[in-house]
């Protein structure tokens, strides 16, 4: 899981690098609809990996059996 | 006739105001606010997030108490002793912060609501840790509405800690500049390039900001119609922002006064005098809130804290102030806020008509300030006349104790090793000659060990 995120990363970041360099921005302007357009590529990609966690954690308890621990950082 | 007042930094958010009734901070709910505030208040988020210690409890006072025809309900908000500002906090205070605010979105999810914005000026710090203030911030949420508060939460917190952690801690000042958090383009400009590694930074950083770049001219981006942000793409990022926040360390070695207790000459037999006097002091002040200016890591300010007393540790060395907050977490002190500040030039009011965020003197006066070799500093480091630190000093406080460090003192002779003594007012005498107008002597006490001497004086003006 760690390996392949970071395989992940590797890959987005020498795109980032070579395509993706940020010039600064002088105009006034409204960063939200970049924000919000961002928002949803990213949610794409994350909330894909939150549903594959899931799967990888009910796969890994059926085999060992252990109850899922409770995310101790939940309010 | 009545004398209430809005507070200045409370007047973006149409859903209320905070004001000032007779003494009294109260907010206000507007009637546009209702349906999410009894939302708030009968989901249960509300009991939740204040029994966990996350929101800041409030109970409803009567309608009449309102500022104007608009309120829909009165809350008096438990009361926040200090009010300090992310560019004061040290590292993990931010941190912290950072990681609340995302707990707190995560838990009212659950609860079918949502952060309408995430400014760091919504967080204080309340029994020595991060506490939610503002209840108004939370809206209902709905299915496929994406977060509105991403962009803040990026710019208020994960930026500046990227910044810290990659960069340098003194980065954090940026937020004075930058009242609405750090543009994520200067973000990424500053930052290294092996940020570009790390998943949630290049993410929520990097490629945030091109983003932004990319469409800030909207007229030539057609954007797009659907917009859908499933919940589990939210919780994805949540969870990716808190592991990018949480993979961010800093470490405070090898700074200026960090490692200071190590470094001075005191005997332990002087140590224990000092700490003495400070003590008896106290207990003739009998303070609520001490100001400790130059507290370093705490070790003097601990006995204020102690007993109970307020007490909000100031230093200019973010290392001596990270420390200081760590140590107290674990020691669990309730009544210890470490803030970063530099006393030559302390926060000003900041924002809208210089009067959004407040500056120093205005959050004052203390019952007593703590002035622990710290005047040399200032007079001769920094050149500032005696007779303008007192006046300074009868400003923010009501007692004051003060440690006179005479010219012939190894930590002063360090100071004017590589330059010429101009300093000819540098005495004892001219010291309280200077101090007379505004302060009356109550204690003198020498150190013992030392030629230095410990003043406990109260201000003229009570």
């Amino acid at each position: 899981m760690m390996k392949s995120r970071l395989g992940l990363a590797l890959v987005l970041a020498i795109w980032a690098a070579a395509y993706m360099t940020v010039r600064p921005v002088y105009a006034y302007l409204d960063p939200g609809t970049g924000s919000f357009i961002f928002q949803l590529i990213a949610g794409a990609v994350v909330g894909g990996l939150v549903v594959l966690k899931v799967y990888w954690k009910k796969i890994t308890s059926f085999f060992t059996k252990k109850q899922a621990k409770p995310d101790d950082d939940e309010l | 006739m009545t004398n209430s007042e809005p507070v200045a930094g409370s007047f973006r958010d149409p859903s209320g105001v905070v004001f000032t009734r007779e003494g009294r901070i109260l907010r206000q709910v507007n009637s546009v606010y209702q349906a999410a505030y009894e939302q708030l208040m009968t989901s249960g988020l509300y009991a939740r997030l204040v029994e966990k210690g996350a929101l800041l409890a409030h109970e409803e006072v009567d309608l009449s108490l309102a500022l104007t025809d608009t309120a829909y309900k009165v809350l008096a908000p438990v009361r926040v002793p200090f009010i300090s500002y992310p560019y004061e906090w040290s590292f993990s205070q931010l941190k912290d912060a950072a990681l609340l605010t995302l707990r707190i979105q995560k838990a009212a999810l659950r609860f079918g609501m949502s952060l309408k914005d995430c400014s760091a000026y919504n967080i204080q710090f309340v029994g020595g840790k991060p506490v939610f203030i503002d209840t108004l911030s939370f809206e209902p949420y709905r299915e496929g509405e994406p977060w509105t508060a991403y962009r803040q939460f990026c710019q208020h917190f994960l930026a500046p800690l990227a910044l810290m952690a990659y960069r340098d801690v003194r980065l954090s000042q940026l937020l004075r500049v930058y009242l609405d958090g750090v543009p994520l383009d200067l973000a990424s400009r500053l930052l290294p390039a092996r940020t570009y590694l790390r998943g949630p930074l290049l993410m929520h950083l990097h490629l945030h900001a091109r983003a932004q770049q990319r469409y800030a001219d909207a007229r030539q981006t057609s954007v797009p119609d659907r917009r859908q942000v499933k919940q589990t793409a939210l919780v994805g990022i949540l969870d990716s922002l808190r592991a990018g926040v949480q993979c961010l360390q800093w470490k405070p070695v090898g700074t200026e006064w960090a490692d200071y207790y190590d470094d001075t000459n005191y005997t332990a037999e002087a140590q224990q005098q000092k700490e003495a006097l400070l003590v008896r002091f106290l207990e003739q002040a009998q303070p609520k809130v001490m100001w400790d200016l130059g507290a370093n890591t705490g070790r003097f300010s601990r006995l204020a804290s102690a007993r109970g007393c307020l007490t909000v540790a100031f230093d200019i060395d973010p290392a001596a102030v990270e420390r200081n907050y760590l140590d107290s977490a674990k020691a669990k002190d309730n009544q210890m806020l470490p803030l970063v500040l530099d006393l030559t030039n302390p926060s000003p009011g900041l924002g809208w008509a210089n009067r959004e965020r407040m500056s120093l003197a205005e959050r004052g006066p203390a019952d007593v300030l703590l002035a622990l070799a710290l005047v040399h500093h200032l007079a001769i480091a920094n050149n500032l006349p005696l007779d303008r630190i007192a006046r300074f000093l009868c400003d923010v406080g009501v007692w004051l104790v003060i440690e006179f460090v005479p010219k012939e003192d190894s930590q002063v002779q360090r100071l004017l090793a590589h330059r010429e003594d101009i300093f000819s007012d540098y005495t004892s005498e001219k010291f309280e000659a200077a101090f007379a107008p505004c302060f009356e002597i109550v204690a003198k006490e020498p150190l013992v060990g030392s030629l230095r001497t410990l003043y406990l004086m109260r201000s003229r003006k009570v």
